[in-house]
């Protein structure tokens, strides 16, 4: 029946509730993460995209703890799910999922930005932090990653790849080549998951390349496309775990800063010091 | 595969580049090398034709969209598969510099970009299509290797070697659809990193790379003529630059670097940068296209408005001696 539907073109919903203690779990985890986030400001007073990594904490954590297999160590490295993280300023908040998920050590962050660390603020290739693709130059990760899903669709194999761009990262065109080529060969096996907080470095994104019609214009280049509540991991989960023979994009609408009442919306948290008297309202906030 | 015999040489000189280009992929598949081959709309064009029909499931044409080539062709590669990635010269690197910068040079993934029809090969189409300046702007990317064979036995084994060996690298072919054959001998040696010595003479070390290498061996004759001699280096791999080839002969009065390519920051740059710390040494020529863009003309009429036909070259270094 799977199978038949697939063929014939129809995408099966799945329709199953999450379990209500996973839920729970993921959403615990959520809050750590961004006390581990917010804890960065502890040991580095340089800039951190703080509101960029605050805006994709449920996103990565249903990728990495739900819907894929890239958590699990005891596959080989060709079977493993990839997770390419093409904000590669929101490495912070992947280094904090993968440390909530015990594959690195919790107190990498005391050498968070610092000189020769494995942890910069831009996510830089590393098989044993499970960085498949440096990132920061952006728009070049989603085409990155279509070229891993184009080979293993092309050997036969089940590995997934999972892209998140920001929304203000559509602007490069390289996003959209890489999106017309994965239309073309009905690339199954990619997602991709648009961070869609509204704001980029220079403020309002529809004051700069308005991207209203974000879900038309990528579904007219045959991908199949869903809209959800980025902070909300059923909606996520749901959307993420849709089967059916194109690639996949998840608009996640996000709030940038999410978490931290004086970041929220504010575009200029982008990128900024974080000071002494906010990290104090910070932590207050977080829980800290 | 062809091993290098007057008739394999003859036939690939023949075939033009992008045909001796096209055979080695198509031979190396056949021997059963593992490989996939990408090109932005220029399949036929790279001369890969055969290999399409007998090996469709190695390859990808990902449209005309030279980022994507390279980023599709750093995925596929993700798992050491080597890749080989096909565009013209002028847009295989200048299009997609970020690209390569990101992909080949900080990630050193195992992609071999073909840079085609590069130098002023396509010369009558007014600019759009030159090379002039791909080897300024790749040899800064970190841990590249940059090949420029000089006829179609070295495009050849060009390919076959940059497959072979892991890691990034730029193939940069001149030359059109007939090439000039400079290596023919049975003891050719092609090893990436290690330049050929084509004549042995005493007062000229020529240092030339491509296609254009041929002119050099003519320029050679002309002064030989006039009673200079020269030594003719076929310095085909541009990084790593041979600098035994070179600090091994700085016994010659000149030395002369002769490139189809900006005079700055190509073969010649790379040759003075090596030179900058040596004290006792003769003076450096640089011969290339002069900074400016030539208008369309066919190749022998480019050569000569560059001042790079063997007649100019062999003037230009008589002048540098004084004769």
């Amino acid at each position: 029946m799977l199978l038949e539907q697939c063929e014939s073109g129809i995408d099966l919903e799945v329709r199953e509730k999450m379990d209500s203690n996973r839920l729970a779990l993921h959403k615990e985890q959520a809050r750590r993460v961004r006390q581990t986030i917010i804890s960065a400001a502890d040991v580095c007073s340089e800039k951190v995209h703080w509101a960029s990594s605050l805006s994709c904490v449920e996103i990565l954590i249903s990728v990495m703890a739900e819907v894929s297999n890239f958590a699990d160590q005891g596959l080989e490295q060709g079977d493993r799910d990839v997770l390419i993280v093409s904000k590669g300023h929101a490495a912070l908040a992947y280094y904090g999922v993968m440390s909530e998920l015990g594959l690195i050590e919790g107190d990498f962050i005391c050498s968070y930005q610092k000189n020769g660390s494995d942890y910069p603020e831009e996510l830089v290739r590393d098989e044993r932090l499970g960085i498949e693709c440096s990132t920061g130059s952006l728009g070049l990760g989603l085409p990155y990653g279509v070229g891993m899903g184009f080979l293993a669709k092309r050997r036969g194999r089940n590995r997934r790849v999972f892209c998140v761009v920001g929304d203000g990262e559509c602007d490069e065109g390289s996003v959209w080549e890489a999106i017309m080529f994965a239309g073309q060969q009905r690339l199954s096996n990619v997602s991709l998951i648009v961070d869609f907080n509204g704001l980029q470095a220079d403020g309002d994104t529809k004051g700069i390349i308005a991207w209203d019609n974000m879900e038309a214009r990528i579904e007219s280049f045959g991908w199949d496309v869903r809209s959800v509540d980025g902070h909300d991991f059923e909606e996520l989960n749901l959307a993420l775990r849709a089967v059916g023979h194109k690639p996949k994009a998840v608009i996640a609408r996000t709030v940038k800063g999410k978490g931290i009442s004086f970041m929220e919306n504010d575009f200029s948290w982008h990128d900024r010091v974080l000071n002494k008297e906010l990290l104090k309202q910070a932590r207050m906030e977080i829980g800290l | 595969m062809f091993t290098v015999t007057k008739k394999n040489c003859m036939f690939l000189a023949h075939m033009g580049a992008q045909g001796s280009l096209g055979q080695a992929v198509y031979d190396m598949a056949k021997d059963g090398y593992d490989f996939f081959a990408v090109s932005a709309d220029l399949g036929v064009a790279s001369g890969f034709s055969r290999f399409i029909r007998d090996f469709p499931e190695n390859y990808v044409n990902v449209g005309i969209a030279e980022q994507n080539l390279i980023s599709i062709a750093a995925g596929i590669s993700s798992e050491d598969l080597p890749v080989i990635a096909t565009s013209w010269g002028a847009f295989a690197s200048y299009r997609c510099a970020d690209q390569i910068r990101t992909f080949l040079g900080l990630m050193g993934c195992n992609v071999k970009i073909v840079g085609m029809g590069s130098g002023l090969a396509i010369s009558r189409f007014g600019g759009s299509h030159y090379g002039i300046g791909d080897l300024a702007l790749l040899r800064g990317i970190p841990g590249l290797t940059i090949v420029a064979p000089g006829d179609g036995i070295e495009i050849y084994y060009s390919v076959c070697e940059a497959m072979k060996a892991k890691g990034p690298v730029y193939i940069r072919l001149t030359g059109g659809d007939r090439l000039p054959i400079i290596n023919s001998d049975l003891d050719y040696d092609f090893e990436i990193g290690k330049g050929n010595v084509l004549t042995e003479g005493e007062d000229v070390l020529i240092v030339g790379c491509g296609i254009l290498v041929y002119e050099c061996l003519k320029a050679e004759r002309l002064l030989r003529e006039r009673d200079i001699s020269c030594t003719v280096v076929n310095m085909h791999t541009i990084k790593p630059l041979d600098s035994e080839a070179i600090l091994g002969r700085l016994n010659h009065k000149l030395i002369v670097t002769v490139e189809e390519h900006n005079v700055m920051g190509g073969l010649g740059g790379g040759v003075a940068e090596l030179l900058a710390g040596v004290s006792n040494k003769p003076p450096h020529m640089l011969m290339g296209i002069g900074d400016f863009v030539p208008l369309a003309g066919d190749y022998e009429y480019l050569l000569d408005v560059c001042g790079l036909s063997a007649v100019k070259i062999a003037k230009k270094i008589e002048g540098a001696l004084g004769k």
